[in-house]
Formats: structure tokens, C-alpha cells, sequence
């Protein structure tokens, strides 16, 4: 007997993709359903207990200037905050927090549960149910029941639960994260649709006692004083701070490692999955290197409260008595007592290639893919496709054209159009060097980059809107007020800032150029009793604004680059061109652009071997027709069918 | 990396048909064309400022050297084809005066186009729809084919030494700015060592410079050189080749001092024949210098051919050049079947292959020779042998070089990683058209084999 119940759009997974996806649905005000395997585990941070970091503190402020949950949460439950790379200069400057784990995902559950028209399920997906080509449902199994869930768009935000085999020495354990079952059927059934299915591999460090440690050798590691939030919402940061410590690994770790390589599941060949290599286990790290004399260590409380210690640096697979032994050879960890130990993680995922760039499948239509599942790595990486999933399913159901964010002015579309155009072979995680207009795309204007989609699409409230809109005329007033007041050198101002160093030419100098001198701060012409109050700003409009002057020179070349981009990015291929039939194009580019499909100019214009005299032949293709299937009339633009 | 979109550049490119011909015309179209068409315009009733319309004057190059008369049409805003400033020069067909003028405006800092460049312009200014984009197409083509080796090799996806070697020390350069960016947690202070990678980027850019300066030609054609012993007859195959008087022919030794070249086609496609001096141990002054020459037109050829007095047989010389360059490949000619006192070797197995009988001077024996050099001309590809840089190459490798100069001084002045990075980007897409794309998946390849990345 199957009960059946309708939603708009079906979510599942509860990580950090499938809560952002599910927000984003029920927020844009239609019905959805989350289903998890254990409704305990929404929002768990399964690995390291940090938001943030170089190229992810983009992406967490890029998902709070859409609408999305992750930076607020980040703010609540944040127990150090630290801004990366403030000597490398000021676009590449990102955030990063220590979270309490457990307030982490409490705070999660608790806005999960309390959104209106999101519904929690607690079952495992047995199977897609899909029609020529387009999802219908999905049917699930709870309490030995077996249900359907009907909708006419579902989204598939498994992590690492899709064939799930953890590795721990030469013990092997089916589940996608430790003590909880996996997935096993689903990976199968994609297959069978026709989904290319690879297999990846990560790790995670064991967890250690904080009491069994001895800090009194160790370097401390404090977080910014005051901690600057995530969100660009009104949130705070009510928890106490606490600090982190370095420790180094020696040559008795590396010789403990060593000797014991063929127990370890990596070298022995058990595991086949590819692991990330920016995120090596410590058997990678001895083995790649083996003149770095110590590898750091740094030990991270996983939250205020808790006894759990999480040694940032040692992901390993090694069995447990070789774990014991070489964290033991650590300073600081002689005595150290484990709470579990590492272990690493064989999953499915999918080829991304095979989704367009509203992370919606070309297989079967209404069906979208978030998070691990693609082949990325990292909460982050994951939540910020979960809202973009999010978002485009919901607007494939209100009969909407997808949102598709550009290369050009987000680290999101640059992650997107990564996946879907070249597919990954190792978890995918974000750099900021991925990004070519990386000097454009900072967390200081995320808002101003993205905010007005969130609006657009109704994620973004009118409160918040209100604040953006605010935000964004105090900044054009200050930008009219730089390029107008005009200093004098006979002044007060004129003479305050020659007797600084600054020196004013005779006719005097406008402030948006003194501005653009390396030794004049927006903070030293504000502190001007004669400075005009519009300069009067909050550090973060005042951030903003002096890296818009500072930067113009080369923010303009990319503006240049940026427009021209989204000329290409608007003009599309039809799906039903067919290369072949287009003349001037090379047998070879032929070939790509068939197994590749770009969407659009902009993505032919990314695969390599694509010359403008092929854009070109492709551009005339798209106009006369020539490329076209006859049998074929679907229309260019958009879903082919709702 | 998308150079392709810039539109910042100044392009020219030679757009009437192949030289020589009765006239010539070369387009410029960019934000600097006006600027280089007062550089180059001489007239006396020309008042320094350009307004839309046709000049009659001279071109000149620096020093105002003169390169020659002509017109110049003139476009001084977006009314033109390509929809931005531009200008047509219209010279005389001869290759010698469009290669001064080419010179002159990569002088400049105007770039070669790249096929089809100029019409993609056209597109983003919006002055071409798609459907007079397909009615040009024919001409795309006709630009090509005035690359053909280049095509051809990229294609082939073959790339020197040396640029292999450019391009490898350029990814450790960005690898290791991105790594002080990406990775500062782990690698706090590493941007100096950008220092290595980027002295070995400047070193390897001044070789190919050099090495384009040394070659440099006015053709782009993979070279043929005739080599071997002083009168032993290359003059009269040069001749027989060409099928025409070209090389002064005499009976007496060490006539030909200078290089001589001239284009012949071969398997349907061209070639650059160049006729060395010859070779002797005792040769002095002028003699010496065109010997000199010859060996590094021999270097740079694609194949050579060996020509034997066949009245004398093989001496220490041919020995010698054998042995030499017997990793290129090359067709022995022996020659002076006409003479009475000539003689095909007896032992063909003491020579390396065996040799064309051939009177050149008679063209007796061509169809065997003939069919020696296709057969030679099908293996030497244009990738297998290491190509010449073309102007549009040698421009981007002048300015990555100074570009890569002031990327010194400015790591020397602890500029910002965040600038240095953007700069070394800027370099690495200037070159993209030389060493193919590097892109953040090569960079991260170096990234994550030569620093231990990971918390």
C-alpha cells in the first residue's frame, strides 16, 4: 500500500547543501520536503570544525548575500574569528572561523525546523521515479513502509553516502559517515539513467581528549580582536572566544608512518578512489615529501563545552594502534587520549559535466545535484550549490528562467561553470587563483555583486533589502563626495595632511585622487574635522569604498574583460545544434563542442582550441540556422519544457 | 584565461592576398591606431591630425627611414569595420616592404591578429551581426591560410624546447604567487621565491628573442639548405629547384658569399630554399663570416641537401657535416653526372644513404631528386623540426620580456602578492598564443608537487 504526498520540490540530504537548498525552496514560498537518514544529523560538520578559510570566505559571504543560512549560523556559533591574508593585499583577504560543532548544527536543526512549508522525513531514498526524461518523485522507505513523495523537481545532496566504505587500517565499514549507514541503491539507479558515476576519497583526522594534551610548549594561535562577522545581515557573535594551538610533527612521527605504510589502506591499494590533494593524509604528506623535516599540526577545539580536540593536519587511515603511536611522538600529545580515531572515505559521485549551469541534470529535467555528490569538497563548496540547486529548482517550478551567476562576478559561477564544463577529477575545492577576476570578486562587495539577485528572487526579505538599499546609497553619495570636495593647500585640511607627509599640489588635489596614493587611508582624510560627512562611514562601507579607488586602475581592465564576458555569456547555442552540420569549424573542435555542449559563446570560448574564427563559424550557426536539427524545434532559451 | 576578449590591444594584419602582388594592404584597428598612423604617415600638407578619409604620403620607419609610398585610409572613430579606430595602408605588394611595415608597427605596440580577429571585434562592437559574419567567413579563411605553419603546428599540438621550457618556468612563477595566496596558512613567505621561476622566465624569453632576431627572415617558411664542399654545384641545383636563373653560377670556387633564399613549393606547400656557401677548411675573411652564417641557417632548417662533386667523392668535410646533423634528415646528392670523371660510389654502405645521381647543371636526374625531397618533405613536418617564432610570437615575447623586467622590480619592492599575481597572469595570457594554455589546473599541478599543502 503507498501513501503518496505531493511538494514542490524534494530535497535529499540534511548537509550543509541540502539545508541551504531547502531553505532557499520554502523561503521563495513553495512546499518542500527534506529527507535524511536521521534527522539528528542535519547540519552535521562532519570534518573540521571551521567555516571560512582562503577562497571559502568568498562563498560563505556570496551565500549570505543571496539569502542563504550558512554565514548567520557561522556568526552565532563562531568561536574564533580570523581574517586570512591581510598582508597579500586587500581582494585576496578572506574569513575564517572556529565553530562550536554541536551549536552548529543545533542552531541549523532549529531554523530547519522552524521554517514554514519545509517538511523533515526520516527515510531512505530507494528510488527516483522519473518519466520520459523528467522526475516525478521519489520513493522512500520508513519504518519498513515504503512511501512516494510526488513532485516535479527533486534534488540529490548525498555527500558521501552514495556507496560509502570507511576506511580504518584493514577494517572496512559500509556508511557514509562513521556509525551511520550509507546509501546503496541510489548510485545504481543513476547509473542506470545513464549518470557517469566516479569514485572519490577523503579523510579525517582522529578526535583527541583536550585534557590528555599539554599545552604549556605550544604555540598559541589567538583570533582577531574584535572578530568581524560573516553575515551582512544584523547577527552577532554571542559566544565566548577561545584560541587554537600549533604543534609540529618530527622525525620520529614520519619514521612511525613510514614503517607502518602498507597498513595503511592508501599505499596497500585498497583504496582507489582519488583523494584531494590539497587536503593530503599525513601517510601523503611523508611520502610526497620527504625532505620537509615537520608538517604543522594545529589543534582546534571542536566546541566550548566539549572535551573534543580536532588535530588539523593529520588526516589519516592508518589502524588505530599506528594513530595512537604517531600522535603520540607529537609535542603537546605524549599523553593524548583518543575520542575516535581517523579513518577515510570511498563515495560515488557524479560526473558534473553532465549537469547544465543551474546544477540541473541534461539527463532527466526537474533533477538537480548539489554538494560532495558533484565531486566538490567542503561545506562550503557544498552549501553554495545547495542555494543555487535551490533557487533554480524553485524557479523551474514557478516557471521561471534559471538563475545562472557568471564567472565574472561571483567565486560561485566560478565553481559552477568549473564542474559543469570541465568536471572534476579530485574533490573540487575553492582557490581564489580559480577565479580570473579575482581582484573584482571580494568579500567586501559580495553584496553589492550578489545581493540584488537574492532580492530578485525572494530569498532576501524586504527588511534586509531595505538595509542593502541603504548600504548602496551611502556608498554612491561617499564615491560623489571623494570625486567632488576638492582640498585645498591652503587649508586646514591641506595643511593637516602636508605636515603628514601628503603633500598637496598648489591648485589643490580632489580627495578620490589623494585617495589613490598608497600613504592616504579613507581613515586619515575621514579624521578630518573639514572632511566632507559623507565620508562618516561604518569600517565597512569605508572598506569597501577605499579598495574601489585603490584598485581602480585594474578593476576597470576587468570590468572591460567582465562586460564582454556576459556579451558571450548572453548569446546561446540551442541544445539541438548540431556542430556537424556547421561549416568552418575544424574536425577537432567539432568533436569538443559536441562531448562538451556549452551552453552558451562564453563557455565554447573557455574550451581550449576554440579560436575566435570557430566562435565565430558557431555565432552564424546559432543565426542562420545551418546548425539545426530539422527534426528538432525546441526553443533556444530556458527549459525546454515545464 | 581569456585573452581573446581583450579588445584593449591594438591588431594589424597584412589582409590583401599572398605576395607579391601590385598592392598591399594592411589593416590596424585599436585604441592606438591613430597614434601609430602619425608615427608612420609623412606628408607636407599633413597637419598631425586625422580626419576620416584617404591621405596620399610616404610610410616611414624609426629614424624616418623610408619604407615606402602609399595610400592610408583612415577610420578615426567607430565608423569602420571593426567598429573602433582603424587604418588601411595600402603599399606596394613587394614582401621586403610589407615586412618593414610590420616591423615598424609591432614597433609600436600594435599585435599581429589572430585569425578571424578583426571581424570578432566587429562582433563585440556590435557592428557585425552573425548572419555578415557567415557571408565573411571565406575571408577567416583566407586569413588562416597566411599562418598555415602555425596552424598546422599548433594543431599538432607540438612546441619547442625552449618554449616548453617558457611556459614551464611561467607555471612555477604562478605557482608559487598563488601558493602565498591560497595556501598562507601553510606557506606564509614564499613570494620571494618567485625570484627563481621568474629570472628563469626572463632568461628563456631573451633566448627566444635572440633566437628569433638571428633567424628571422622575411619568410616564415620551414628552411631547405643546400650545403657542401666550395663549387660543388649547389649554386646549379639552387638554380635547378627554382627552374630559373637566380645564383650566379661560375666554374670559379667560393663564388656565392651570401645566403641566398629563395620560396619553392613542395607536397603543396611552400618552402624557403637557401643556398649556403660553401665549405673548405681554408677559408678566410668574407668567406669565413658566409660559412659562419650558413651553419646557423643549417641549424634552423628542416632538412638539407648534401651535394657531392661526384668527380671528387666524399671528403673530411662531408664526413664531418654527416656526422653533425645526421639527426636531421637530409638527401644526398651526387652530382656532375654530365663530367667525365665522375663516379657513383662503389660501397654504398659507407654512406648513410644512398645517393641521387644528378647533373644540375643539366636538370638531368631532377625526377629521382624530386621524389627524395617529398619523401623528405612528408617527415619534415613543420612541428618535427622546431619552428621559427612569427612576428606576431616575436611581439609577444618583446613585451612579456619587459613586462617580466618590471615584475622583478616590483617583487623586489615587496609590492603585494595579490598585484604580482594579477601581473604574472597578465604575462602568461600575452603568451597563451605561443605556449598554449596554462591554465589553474597546471598551476595548481606545480602548486601541489612542489609545496606540501594541507592542514
Amino acid at each position: 500500500m503507498f501513501h503518496v504526498k505531493h511538494f514542490d520540490v524534494i530535497v535529499i540530504g540534511g548537509g550543509h547543501a541540502g539545508c541551504e537548498a531547502a531553505l532557499a525552496v520554502s523561503r521563495m514560498g513553495l512546499q518542500v520536503a527534506l529527507v535524511t537518514l536521521s534527522a539528528e544529523t542535519i547540519g552535521v560538520m562532519s570534518c573540521n570544525p571551521c567555516i571560512g578559510g582562503v577562497g571559502k570566505g568568498q562563498l560563505v559571504k556570496e551565500i549570505d548575500a543571496l539569502g542563504g543560512e550558512m554565514g548567520i549560523n557561522a556568526d552565532y556559533t563562531g568561536i574564533q574569528f580570523r581574517r586570512l591574508n591581510t598582508r597579500k593585499g586587500s581582494a585576496v583577504q578572506s574569513s575564517r572561523c572556529q565553530s562550536d560543532k554541536g551549536l552548529y548544527a543545533a542552531r541549523m536543526q532549529t531554523v530547519i525546523t522552524g521554517q514554514e512549508r519545509l517538511t523533515v522525513i526520516e527515510a531512505e531514498v530507494k528510488r527516483l521515479i522519473t518519466d520520459s526524461g523528467s522526475i516525478k518523485g521519489v520513493e522512500i522507505a520508513t519504518a519498513g513502509q515504503t512511501e512516494l513523495l510526488e513532485a516535479p523537481a527533486a534534488l540529490v545532496t548525498a555527500g558521501t553516502f552514495m556507496k560509502g566504505v570507511m576506511h580504518c587500517g584493514e577494517q572496512l565499514t559500509r556508511g557514509g559517515r562513521i556509525g551511520e549507514a550509507g546509501s546503496y541503491g541510489l548510485s545504481d539507479q543513476l547509473a542506470e539513467l545513464g549518470f557517469v558515476v566516479q569514485r572519490l576519497k577523503t579523510g579525517t583526522p582522529p578526535r583527541l581528549k583536550a585534557e590528555s594534551l599539554d599545552y604549556s610548549l605550544l604555540q598559541v594561535q589567538h583570533g582577531d580582536d574584535p572578530p568581524r562577522r560573516f553575515s551582512f545581515s544584523a547577527t552577532e557573535i554571542p559566544l565566548r572566544q577561545v584560541q587554537c594551538h600549533l604543534t609540529f610533527t618530527n622525525a620520529q612521527t614520519h619514521k612511525v608512518i613510514s614503517d607502518n605504510l602498507s597498513l595503511s589502506p592508501l599505499y596497500s591499494g585498497r583504496i582507489k578512489g582519488i583523494g584531494p590533494r590539497y587536503c593530503p593524509s599525513i601517510e601523503d604528506k611523508v611520502v610526497k615529501f620527504p625532505d620537509k623535516p615537520r608538517h604543522q599540526v594545529f589543534l582546534e577545539p571542536e566546541a566550548l563545552d566539549s572535551d573534543s580536540i580536532y588535530p588539523n593536519g593529520v588526516s589519516t587511515s592508518l589502524p588505530a594502534e599506528i594513530q595512537e603511536r604517531f600522535i603520540r611522538s607529537i609535542p603537546g600529545c605524549e599523553h593524548a587520549e583518543f575520542l575516535r580515531y581517523g579513518y577515510a572515505v570511498e563515495y560515488d559521485c557524479i560526473d558534473a559535466r553532465q549537469l547544465d549551469h543551474s546544477l540541473e541534470s541534461k539527463l532527466v529535467r526537474g533533477l538537480y545535484f548539489a554538494g560532495q555528490v558533484n565531486g566538490t569538497s567542503g561545506y562550503e563548496e557544498a552549501a553554495a550549490q545547495g542555494i543555487v540547486a535551490g533557487i533554480n529548482a524553485a524557479l523551474r517550478v514557478q516557471g521561471e528562467a534559471p538563475l545562472r551567476l557568471s564567472r565574472a562576478e561571483s567565486y560561485i559561477g566560478v565553481m559552477v561553470d568549473d564542474l559543469v564544463s570541465r568536471g572534476t577529477n579530485e574533490p573540487y575545492r575553492m582557490f581564489t587563483s580559480r577565479a580570473e577576476f579575482r581582484l573584482s570578486l571580494r568579500e567586501d562587495n559580495a553584496d553589492l555583486r550578489l545581493r540584488p539577485y537574492g532580492i530578485r528572487v525572494g530569498l532576501v526579505g524586504a527588511e534586509q533589502a531595505e538595509i542593502f538599499a541603504e548600504r548602496q546609497r551611502r556608498l554612491e553619495v561617499a564615491r560623489g563626495a571623494l570625486k567632488v570636495f576638492h582640498v585645498k593647500q591652503k587649508s586646514l585640511m591641506g595643511e593637516f595632511l602636508e605636515g603628514v607627509g601628503v603633500a598637496i599640489p598648489t591648485s589643490g588635489e580632489r580627495l578620490h585622487r589623494l585617495l589613490k596614493r598608497p600613504e592616504v587611508s579613507l581613515d586619515l582624510l575621514a579624521s578630518q574635522p573639514e572632511s566632507p560627512t559623507e565620508l562618516q562611514l561604518e569600517p565597512q562601507d569605508r572598506e569597501t569604498l577605499e579598495i574601489e579607488v585603490k584598485y581602480e586602475g585594474y578593476i576597470d581592465i576587468q570590468a572591460q574583460e567582465i562586460q564582454r564576458l556576459k556579451k558571450l555569456e548572453s548569446t546561446r547555442i540551442p541544445e539541438s545544434m548540431d556542430f556537424f552540420l556547421v561549416p568552418g569549424l575544424s574536425h577537432e573542435v567539432r568533436e569538443k563542442l559536441t562531448r562538451q555542449r556549452p551552453e552558451t559563446l562564453a563557455d565554447a570560448a573557455g574550451l581550449s582550441g576554440v579560436t575566435p574564427a570557430a566562435l565565430t563559424a558557431i555565432l552564424a550557426g546559432i543565426k542562420n540556422g545551418k546548425g539545426r536539427n530539422a527534426a528538432d524545434t525546441q526553443p533556444t532559451t530556458g527549459h525546454s519544457s515545464h | 584565461m581569456r585573452s581573446r576578449l581583450d579588445k584593449s590591444e591594438t591588431i594589424f594584419a597584412l589582409c590583401s592576398g599572398p605576395l607579391p602582388s601590385a598592392v598591399a594592404i594592411v589593416r590596424v584597428s585599436g585604441p592606438r591606431a591613430l597614434t601609430i598612423g602619425r608615427e608612420i604617415f609623412r606628408s607636407p600638407s599633413f597637419r598631425g591630425e586625422f580626419e576620416r578619409g584617404m591621405y596620399f604620403g610616404s610610410f616611414v620607419g624609426e629614424g624616418e627611414t623610408p619604407i615606402d609610398e602609399g595610400l592610408l585610409l583612415v577610420f578615426p572613430d567607430h565608423r569602420s569595420f571593426t567598429g573602433e579606430a582603424s587604418l588601411e595602408f595600402q603599399c606596394h605588394g613587394s614582401p621586403a616592404v610589407v615586412s618593414a611595415l610590420e616591423k615598424r608597427l609591432i614597433e609600436l605596440a600594435a599585435r599581429p591578429a589572430q585569425p578571424g580577429e578583426f571581424s570578432y571585434r566587429a562582433y563585440l562592437n556590435e557592428k557585425l551581426s552573425a548572419t555578415e559574419i557567415e557571408n565573411l567567413r571565406d575571408l577567416f579563411r583566407a586569413q588562416d591560410s597566411i599562418d598555415v605553419a602555425n596552424i598546422y603546428r599548433r594543431r599538432d599540438g607540438a612546441t619547442t624546447e625552449l618554449v616548453q621550457r617558457l611556459r614551464s618556468a611561467l607555471t612555477g612563477l604562478l605557482a608559487v604567487l598563488d601558493t602565498a595566496i591560497d595556501f598562507s596558512e601553510e606557506y606564509a613567505e614564499v613570494t620571494q621565491q618567485a625570484r627563481g621561476p621568474l629570472d628563469l622566465a626572463i632568461r628563456e624569453c631573451s633566448l627566444a628573442i635572440q633566437r628569433y632576431s638571428r633567424l628571422n627572415g622575411s619568410s616564415n617558411s620551414p628552411r631547405v639548405a643546400l650545403v657542401g664542399r666550395p663549387n660543388a654545384g649547389k649554386s646549379s641545383l639552387f638554380n635547378a629547384i627554382l627552374c630559373r636563373y637566380r645564383a650566379i653560377v661560375h666554374d670559379k670556387p667560393g663564388t656565392t658569399r651570401d645566403v641566398l633564399e629563395e620560396d619553392f613549393m613542395l607536397q603543396g606547400r611552400r618552402w624557403r630554399l637557401v643556398d649556403t656557401a660553401g665549405r673548405h677548411d681554408k677559408a678566410t675573411g668574407t668567406e669565413r663570416e658566409g660559412i659562419e652564417l650558413g651553419d646557423s641557417y643549417l641549424e634552423g632548417a628542416a632538412f638539407w641537401v648534401l651535394v657531392v662533386d661526384g668527380t671528387v667523392g666524399l671528403t673530411e668535410i662531408e664526413t664531418d657535416l654527416l656526422q653533425r646533423y645526421r639527426s636531421k634528415p637530409f638527401v644526398i646528392v651526387w652530382n656532375k653526372s654530365d663530367l667525365p670523371g665522375w663516379t657513383y660510389p662503389a660501397d654504398l654502405g659507407a654512406l648513410p644513404a644512398a645517393p641521387v645521381r644528378l647533373s644540375a647543371l643539366h636538370a638531368d636526374g631532377m625526377e629521382a631528386f624530386w621524389s627524395a625531397m617529398d619523401a623528405l618533405a612528408g617527415v619534415s613536418s613543420p612541428s618535427a623540426h622546431g619552428p621559427l617564432p612569427t612576428h606576431r610570437e616575436y611581439a609577444a615575447l618583446l613585451e612579456v620580456n619587459s613586462r617580466l623586467l618590471s615584475l622583478r622590480e616590483r617583487l623586489d619592492g615587496d609590492e603585494l602578492p595579490e598585484y604580482l599575481s594579477e601581473e604574472a597572469r597578465l604575462v602568461v595570457n600575452l603568451l597563451e598564443g605561443l605556449v598554449g594554455e596554462v591554465d589553474t589546473e597546471h598551476v595548481l599541478d606545480r602548486v601541489f608537487s612542489e609545496f606540501c599543502i594541507g592542514k
